[in-house]
């Protein structure tokens, strides 16, 4: 049991690891990294198995336990078999039905759906910003002058213009230069992670310490 | 009369010579061909140079053909007309393998024919080095033998400072303020796949945040979005189940695939807290645009928020909603900073190190460049 839990997946860790590591700086290994991206999709394609799996074992358990909840699951487990039956027999059958049936549903229900909980992220960006910006602390009231600016400097005209010539210094040099620290810290944090996995100093995501 | 004659005569043998002189020198149509390696690359791709070595007026159009020779296999790659007008043209030349033969030839037409006046070949073959990654190999050797040393000397017991990161201080304060209410805690590990290191950084606090629930006996649920990171989450959560000495409270339907699509998989996030109404979301990870939709929906329903990623554009949607936000790097910190395993400290400390190096490089490349010495500053914007 710790051979394939822990040792084998922590050795397999270790090989592509170092696999990886030598591939990105001998280009003569390129072809081996081809082939080892190509192995990506067909894991996801096996994957996408356990989430179904997952999906449907939940909401059936839901069903029966919440039953005030159990329209969600109901809709939810129509709309996973519709679209999976739409979408597979109508890969066989070209302009056909279930091809029909299966693009209405795409255009017309999942694309507008996603639309909807997209737009609410207006409705969210002027909740949050209202939470940042009043704040009682200076800093606070810095971050509201440069958004005042900026958002003003976005649509300036006439002698406003000059909030334009200093919204676009406050995102060039301030927001530059604090993204760009931020990105070097992540970069490191990056190596750091992989190196310690590499090296199987963490663990954890084995489950072990 | 006479001289009229003899005009005539001097005229047509001046014009027969001429004529007969063109019949004995023909035209030879030439050019010069040059096929190369592309040094520094995978073993893949070559050069073609063609440069025509006759007027315009000569020779008006050449053909070139480029094959590629692998395994006795020949296949034309590429077929095209040469218009002269005397330049060099290079044709760039990928092929499917490494160590293939690139053949070109070069035609013209004579008489209605198409022949062949020219060819050369090379075989493409792989660099060994990419001189071009030099700086970034030295960068990660420093790296790997300072995280070494540092790992080494945390081991043997030396101590090593780590400033406070208050999101992580609050994730006990998070889980206890759920328990105290008695409401669940959700953790959102991004919604990432498990190749995004920002998604393993977030699968390793995922256990530190698993023992603590199970401490408390708090109900736990993780949402995910990919398949892979599924199982690997209940992996993590169960193990953390078990080391906290309590395997019974793990329901492995606690830990579950909400949706593959990205709103999908929001719309589901918002559903759950609205409906369950959790004391505390974790939202650490890999996140994009729907990371406001998730901050606030959980920020309306009262949950302490703690969140984490490494996406710079969502950091400040994050720090204006949540309650704690782990900026940036200290995501990655996090294993290590809630472990305080030694050998993990080794490694944060190695982060601060290298930070160092590079802010003392960066501070000299500006002090440098003011006294007009650029070639450190040339070399790093290079």
């Amino acid at each position: 049991m710790n051979f394939w839990k822990r040792r084998l997946p922590l050795a397999l860790t270790v090989i592509y690891g170092l696999a990886g590591f030598a591939m990105q700086i001998i280009p003569a290994l390129n072809g081996y990294r081809d082939i080892q991206n190509s192995w990506m999709p067909i894991l996801f394609g096996f994957s996408i198995a356990i989430g179904v799996a997952s999906l449907t074992k939940y909401h059936f358990t839901k069903m029966r336990r919440q039953p005030e909840e159990r329209v969600y699951s109901i809709i939810t487990f129509i709309s996973l078999v519709v679209m999976a039956v739409a979408g597979l027999i109508g890969m066989s059958q070209d302009g056909g039905v279930f091809t029909k049936l299966f693009d209405n549903l795409f255009s017309y229900v999942y694309v507008p759906l996603q639309a909807t909980i997209f737009s609410l992220l207006a409705f969210y960006i002027t909740s949050a910003a209202y939470r940042a910006f009043k704040v009682s602390e200076w800093i606070s009231t810095l971050l509201l002058v440069s958004g005042f600016i900026v958002m003003l400097g976005r649509v300036a005209f006439g002698p406003l213009m000059v909030f334009g010539k200093l919204s676009e210094w406050i995102m060039a040099v301030p927001t530059v230069a604090a993204m760009r620290g931020l990105l070097i810290g992540i970069g490191l944090g990056i190596m750091a992670t992989a190196i310690k996995i590499i090296l199987g100093i963490e663990r954890s995501y084995l489950g072990g310490e | 009369m006479k001289k009229i004659a003899v005009l005539i005569i001097i005229i047509a043998f001046a014009l027969m010579s001429a004529y007969g002189q063109n019949d004995s020198a023909p035209i030879e149509p030439k050019c010069k061909l040059e096929v190369e390696d592309v040094k520094n690359d995978g073993g893949t791709k070559a050069e073609v140079y063609i440069t025509p070595q006759n007027n315009p007026e000569e020779v008006d159009e050449y053909n070139l053909k480029i094959f590629s020779e692998f395994e006795g296999q020949k296949r034309k790659l590429k077929d095209i007309k040469i218009i002269n007008n005397q330049k060099r043209i290079r044709i760039p030349v990928n092929t499917d393998n490494v160590n293939t033969n690139v053949i070109a030839e070069v035609y013209v037409q004579q008489e209605g024919q198409s022949v062949k006046i020219n060819s050369a070949s090379v075989k493409t073959k792989g660099a060994w080095f990419d001189i071009k990654l030099i700086n970034s190999f030295v960068a990660a050797i420093f790296f790997i033998s300072l995280i070494m040393y540092l790992v080494s000397r945390a081991r043997k017991g030396g101590s090593l400072f780590v400033r406070k990161i208050p999101g992580l201080e609050e994730i006990d304060n998070a889980v206890g303020r759920a328990t105290e209410m008695g409401k669940p805690v959700f953790y959102i590990p991004g919604l990432s796949t498990i190749r995004d290191v920002a998604t393993i950084a977030s699968l390793n606090i995922l256990r530190s945040v698993g023992q603590k629930v199970a401490h408390y006996a708090t109900p736990l649920k993780v949402l995910n979005r990919d398949p892979v990171v599924l199982g690997v989450a209940q992996e993590v959560v169960h193990e953390a189940y078990l080391s906290a000495g309590r395997p019974d409270l793990y329901n492995e339907d606690d830990v579950y695939f909400a949706a593959g699509s990205q709103f999908a998989f929001a719309s589901v996030a918002q559903g759950a807290m609205v409906r369950e109404k959790p004391g505390a979301v974790f939202l650490l990870g890999m996140f994009w645009a729907e990371s406001l939709i998730l901050a606030e929906t959980a920020n309306s329903v009262g949950a302490i928020q703690i969140a984490g990623t490494d996406a710079t554009a969502q950091i400040p949607f994050f720090i204006a909603s949540c309650d704690y936000t782990l900026i940036g790097e200290e995501l990655y910190a996090a294993s290590a900073y809630l472990s305080r395993a030694p050998k993990l400290l080794g490694t944060l400390k190695a982060q601060d190190y290298f930070k160092a190096v590079l802010l003392a490089v960066t501070i000299l490349a500006l002090i440098t460049n003011l006294i007009g010495i650029d070639f450190i500053i040339d070399y790093i914007l290079k």
